[in-house]
Parts: C-alpha cells; structure tokens; sequence
C-alpha cells in the first residue's frame, strides 16, 4: 500500500491493526444460535458453554458428549459483512484553526476507510454542507481505497453547515445502512438531533466524532472586537473581557453536555477531539478507548 | 443664573476627549471565526449589557455634572413654593424700566415671575409694586392665568410702594404662606421676620443709579418767598458725583457739584425768591441707568389759595387769638 499526502507508510501500517467494531459487535459476541438474516454474513466458531434447559439441541457438540460425558453447546459469533459510512462536515466553518479542521476530518476519515477496507469492511465516504457532496456508496475493494483518498485530498471547505439537512438526506438515500460515522464540527444552530435521529431510524450505528479547533475550545479573545462568521459573513460586535470568556467557557461545555445527552440517550458513540491532539494519539488512543476501532 | 466658579468651564474639554478615547477603544478589530454559534448563545444569556453609546453617554453625563458641581451654580429665581398660598410682588416702578443687555428689568422680572409660577404647587396672588400697588390678580392656582396676568404688567414713571404693597401682602398671605418680590431692590425697606419674605432680583445686581426722591416748596410764612426741599437718593453700589441745577423758568438760579455716598440720602433746602408763574425745576446731572427720576418740578401760581375762616361774634378767646395775626 502506498502512502498518501495525509498519511506516511509507518501509520497506515500501524492502522491496518485495526478493525472498525460495530455496535452490535461491541455489545457482545454474537451468539450463533441467531440466525443471520443478512446476504453475505456467515457464522464461525467462538466458544463452548454449558448445556442449559431449553438451549437449542441442534447446537450441542456431540462428538465432545461422546468423549467427556459432557453436555456443551456451541457459541459461534457473527462476522458480519459491514458496511461503513463515513459523512465527512465540509462546510466553510470546518476550515478554520491551526492545523485546519478540514485537514484534521479528512485525516480520520481516511485512516477510518483505510482501517475498514483491511477489515474487509465495505466504505464510503461522502461529504456534506449545506448540500450532499459525491456519494461513495460503501465498497469492499481495496482498489476504492486510492480514489477515495484522491477524493479526500480534492475535497475543499464550502458552503453553511446544514447537519440536520444533510443526514436526512443521506439517510434517505443510502439503502444499506451500517455504521455511519459522523465528523462534523457540529456548529450549527439550527442543530443536530434531527439528523442523527434519521440516522438511527435507518437502522444505523452512529458515531459521532466532534472535531473543534483549540480557537473554539478556548479563543483568546479580549476588547473590542468584531466577530466574522466564515459562513454566514455576518459580523457579531461583542466586549470581551475575562467574565465574558468564562462565560463562554460555560456556555460551550454545557453545549458539550447537552450532545452528550442526547448520544447517551440514543447509544449514539460520541468523541470529541481537539485539533491540536496528534492525530495518531486521537486514532490509536481515543478510539480505542471508546471503542470505535479495535 | 450665577456662575460662581467660571475656570471649571475648562473641564468641558474632557467630554471630546472621553469621546475620542471612546472612538479608540470601541476601535473594532475585525476576527474571522469559524462559527459565531457560541459566541450568540452567551450574548443571549446576557441580559445586562449596556451599549456602548449609552455607556458613553453616562460617562459624559458624570463629567457635566461634576462640573456643573464644581461651577458653583445658583439660580435665584428657582424658589420651590410650598402648597401654601403666595404673594407674588413684581416691582413696576420707574427703576425697572432700565435697559441692561438689551432687557429691561421689568421684563426680566416677569421672566423670573413666571419661573416662580411654574415651580408653585399652591395658590399665587400677584400684587405690583409701584404707588399706588395693584393686585393684577387674586389668588388662583391657574398657572395659566398667573402668567397671563404677569404678561399683562406694565412698566410706569411711579416710584417705588414697597411699604403699602408689603402691608397688602401681609394681610393677605396665610401664616404658612410667603411673600416673594421680584424687584430691582431700588427701595429702602426691612421686612420682618414675620413676613417671611424672599426676595428675587431683577437686573444686574449693580447699580448706579441716583434721583430726586423729594422736591416740593414751602411758602415762607408773612414773606412771597418759598423753601424748596429736596431728597436725593442714591440706588448706586458706589458713591456718585453729580451737578445739581436749580432753575426758574430757562434761568439757573442755582447750580453745584455734589458727591453722594452709595446708598446715602442727601437732603436740599433752597430758598427761592418769588417767582410767580414760573415752574421750578430742579436737574441731576449724572450719567446713571435711569434718567427720569434725575428731574423734578414744582410750580409757583399767581393766584394763590386764599383761606377764610367764618367766625361769629362773641367768641373771646377766638378773636384775641386772630387778632394776634398780621393781615387778618
């Protein structure tokens, strides 16, 4: 696999590691006496337990009854031909900080695709603002993998952010639905609840990555100053002094809260990271602890 | 209205520099931001935040205050009546037909009347000052009316009535009332304790200003020669030179310079030799605000008043006491 502008060899190595679990995996091994319901999943062994009353009689190993004496039933976990889809925020307020936002997104977008298609996981990436960019229906072919980075690379920061709109529509479109991770500034106020929520009702696993510039986490801000909004261009004219930043400081985590809220709620997975985290530390680190990759 | 510290007037130079210092700090430094989201959610929570132009006004407010503190100013007109009734006297008399900047002080008086009027919540009466006194209008507290009354006040050649207006006023004002005069303070009178009277000026505080307060003849018993007696009186805030002619007819019988003390009364006696039909006239020479009381005339007929005393006979004491008498 050849190296990218976003990516050198050494990380892209360390990826191919991982896996992209999704929610049902995570929530515990799938047991094989479920039936796969699904084109192109299959089951493969994973453990014995005891026989209990009313366990299936069909998965008892017979063969280890004979030698032992001993009732066991198989357990067989899912291996479930996944499908992710990663919705990548390209709206202009995404091409703010230092490095940029944008920059930052695309990075875990692409080492998210490059972790699924060595899962062999189908993906697609597709960007949004306040329209639907290209969409890349999710596919297993490692060969996808360098035109989605070409695709990546090319993507440049336009438009409002219109979350909401957007996953709607995605939503509406997509007729394979899986895990659909979301990487997204998410400043938008007309906010965010409904976009997820079409998500989930397609029978989604959402992730939420939050990408925020250190600019956003804690502005250094004072005086008299006159607030440009790099999409709507509407000036704000604000004081500021140390009140006014704690204030925003508040503001700003009980925003935090009220997302967390709301993905706790609806077992959406939400990760928030700043810009200036190494990228590897948010990939290796942040989402293995929360368990988005494994 | 007085100022009594006219320097603090230079502090009013701060209020362009408060503005300029305004204009620099409110100097907006423009900041591209991704998003102003948060930004507008904690501008809504803050419900307390002046704007800035009426935080600029504040401060320019503060500043004229502390220097209209520091000017020391008084305004002598503004005299706040209390619900009680008042007597309001405005001095019509000769003085205050005096010209200064362009105003006479009976019309400064009535402007300062009229503030009075305004500022009262009780009953006014309006009594002028000039003798005889006149009561313009009776108590009422139609403040229209009052002002249309002291409107109506006109300016007279009269000398000053204080003594009769004042015992007007005492007698119509209730004990809880005041009497407040508006005048040019061109009159020698004390008031009482009792009278509770505030006194507003009209015109420039300083005078100069003298005139003949008196001047009548007296015939000199047994002779065709007379006595003329004479008062001058200074108004002035300083002491006053003046020539004093005394003529009959176009001839100057009497003529001298003379120097009167500030505030002073300086009495004549000038005996005139017969002089039948002639006018007598008697003329300050001076250069004060007011010439009409720098004149004075009296005249002397021919045909003199001849009194007769109808007296029966029989009276002892009577006509001994006539026959003591030349020419009866």
């Amino acid at each position: 696999m050849e190296g990218s502008l976003l990516f050198d060899n050494n990380f892209l190595r360390k990826l191919e590691k991982f896996s992209i679990l999704s929610r049902k995996l995570r929530k515990g091994a799938v047991r094989g006496e479920h039936r796969v319901i699904r084109r192109g999943m299959s089951t493969e062994f994973h453990d014995y337990k005891d026989y209990n009353r009313g366990d299936d009689l069909r998965y008892i190993d017979w063969n280890i009854y004979g030698r032992l004496d001993k009732l066991l039933i198989k357990i067989f976990s899912g291996e479930e031909d996944q499908s992710v889809h990663i919705l990548l925020d390209t709206s202009l307020s995404m091409n703010s900080g230092k490095p940029l936002k944008m920059d930052y997104a695309k990075q875990i977008a692409g080492a998210l695709a490059y972790i699924a298609v060595h899962s062999l996981d189908r993906v697609g990436i597709t960007s949004f603002s306040d329209r639907m960019g290209e969409i890349y229906i999710p596919e297993r072919r490692l060969s996808r993998l360098f035109s989605m980075f070409h695709y990546l690379e090319s993507i440049e920061a336009g438009g409002s952010t219109a979350f909401n709109k957007a996953l709607k529509e995605y939503s509406g479109k997509v007729k394979r639905p899986g895990t659909a991770v979301v990487i997204s500034d998410m400043m938008d106020p007309k906010g965010f609840e409904e976009g997820l929520l079409s998500l989930i009702y397609r029978k989604f696993d959402v992730v939420l990555l939050q990408v925020l510039s250190e600019e956003e986490l804690s502005p250094g801000l004072s005086g008299s100053v006159k607030l440009i909004d790099s999409e709507s261009k509407i000036p704000l004219k604000l004081s500021i002094d140390k009140k006014y930043t704690r204030e925003y400081g508040t503001e700003l985590e009980n925003w935090f809260g009220t997302i967390e809220n709301f993905c706790r709620k609806k077992n959406i997975d939400y990760i928030r990271s700043g810009n200036r985290i190494p990228i590897e530390d948010f990939l290796l680190k942040f989402l293995r602890q929360g368990g988005m990759i494994g | 209205m007085i100022v009594g510290n006219m320097t603090v007037f230079f502090l009013f130079l701060l209020i362009p520099l408060v503005i300029l210092l305004h204009i620099i700090m409110r100097r907006m430094e423009s900041h591209s931001v991704s998003s102003t989201y948060i930004w507008e959610r904690v501008k809504i929570k803050r419900k307390y935040t002046l704007p800035p132009v009426l935080l600029l006004l504040l401060q320019i407010m503060v500043i004229v205050l502390i220097i209209l503190s520091l000017a020391d100013l008084k305004v002598p007109f503004t005299i706040p009546l209390r619900r009680e009734n008042s007597v309001l006297i405005i001095d019509n008399s000769a003085s205050m037909n005096v010209v200064e900047k362009g105003k006479s002080r009976l019309d400064d008086a009535k402007e300062k009347a009229i503030n009075v009027i305004r500022g009262s919540s009780g009953e006014t009466m309006i009594i002028t000052c000039a003798s005889p006194p006149e009561i313009i209008i009776s108590y009422t507290d139609k403040s229209d009316d009052l002002i249309k009354a002291v409107k109506s006040i006109e300016n007279t050649e009269l000398s000053n009535g204080i003594e009769e207006v004042m015992k007007i006023a005492s007698a119509s004002v209730t004990p809880e009332g005041s009497i407040i005069m508006v005048s040019d303070g061109a009159f020698n009178y004390r008031p009482s304790e009792t009278d509770n009277f505030k006194f507003i000026r009209a015109g420039n505080e300083k005078k100069k200003n003298i005139g003949i307060t008196d001047f009548y003849l007296r015939e000199i018993t047994g002779s065709d020669s007379f006595e003329l007696y004479m008062t001058v009186s200074s108004f002035a805030s300083e002491k006053t030179e003046f020539t004093f002619q005394l003529s009959a007819g176009d001839e100057i019988i009497k003529e001298g310079d003379y120097v009167i003390e500030a505030l002073e009364t300086m009495p004549f006696i000038f005996p005139i030799e017969s002089q039948a039909d002639k006018e007598i006239h008697g003329r300050l020479i001076t250069d004060d605000l007011l010439q009409t009381d720098n004149s004075a005339s009296a005249y002397i007929s021919s045909h003199r008043n001849k009194r007769i005393l109808l007296v029966t006979p029989g009276n002892f004491f009577l006509e001994k006491a006539l026959e003591s008498l030349d020419g009866v």
